[in-house]
């Protein structure tokens, strides 16, 4: 039944995660923290090297997604996605990116959203909440971006969750 | 779903959300369903596919779902890729995590 049961070369589960809340977690070399009591983990393992977390019995709900953007070859936007990210969440488009993609990005993830930027241990964190889910996009000063996804996390867990990048 | 249909709404899976995604074999009801929705919700794909979308308020069953996407999957290989661009990137970016747990089951 696929890896989806317990698959993970990068989980470290600190020692007292049984009793805490979160548990630490390590995605491509960068610390999460995560709601402890998970239900399945699946390693996909494709080139974005998409990891989920599910919490709960209820097939396709209360999950948090990992996905490294940074290498996508099924979109052609015209420049690396962290130019793409900088030119949806920012005022100008940089780069050579690809007008009519980042309009669609602007319009997925900012219009219509509540949208927040912050900055957090020499990273950058863009948040994105429509009316069912929330998006954080996270870049560092290499061309790496991270997207998380969850149908479930507050901001205020996001932010805990992103705390110690 | 026949075999025929999974190869179909795999085709169209792995066109929207990237080669690899799905094989016939993983796919399901769910992942149909979640493909559906994807398309459905994103106002750009009604233009780029010709796919009138059922009203909201009638939830579509998974006979009608299976027959919608495969129609739409036959019409994908027949039309010029760059018309489904902003499509793409809609259901792409917001259903991936989605789509992915669907095929394993999850």
């Amino acid at each position: 039944m696929l890896k989806s049961i317990l698959l993970m070369c990068s989980l470290l589960i600190s020692t007292s995660a049984i009793a805490s809340e979160n548990i630490k977690f390590i995605y491509e070399n960068a610390e999460f923290h995560i709601p402890a009591n998970i239900s399945a983990l699946a390693s996909v393992g494709d080139e974005q090297n998409v990891i989920i977390v599910k919490y709960g019995d209820t097939a396709g709900q209360n999950f948090i997604g990992f996905t490294d953007m940074t290498k996508d070859s099924n979109i052609d936007f015209g420049c690396s996605t962290k130019q793409l990210i900088i030119s949806t969440f920012g005022t100008t488009i940089t780069g050579h990116c690809n007008q009519e993609g980042v309009l669609a990005m602007r319009a997925n993830f900012v219009e219509n959203s509540h949208v927040e930027t912050w900055s957090i241990n020499n990273h950058t964190v863009h948040y994105s909440r429509n009316k069912e889910k929330s998006f954080v996009f996270i870049t560092d000063d290499t061309d790496k971006v991270f997207k998380i996804d969850s149908d479930f996390l507050t901001l205020k867990q996001i932010k805990a969750l992103v705390a110690r990048i | 779903m026949t075999l025929s249909e999974k190869e179909k709404i795999a085709f169209l899976i792995n066109f929207f959300w990237g080669e690899g995604t799905a094989s016939p074999h993983t796919v399901n009801n769910q992942a149909a369903k979640i493909a559906y929705k994807a398309l459905s919700e994103a106002q750009s794909c009604s233009a780029a596919m010709d796919f009138v979308p059922r009203p909201a308020g009638s939830k579509p069953g998974i006979v009608y779902i299976i027959t919608q996407l495969v129609t739409l999957a036959s019409r994908l290989s027949s039309k010029e890729k760059s018309i489904y661009y902003v499509c793409k990137i809609k259901v792409k970016s917001n259903f991936k995590t989605e789509i992915t747990m669907a095929l394993r089951g999850l």
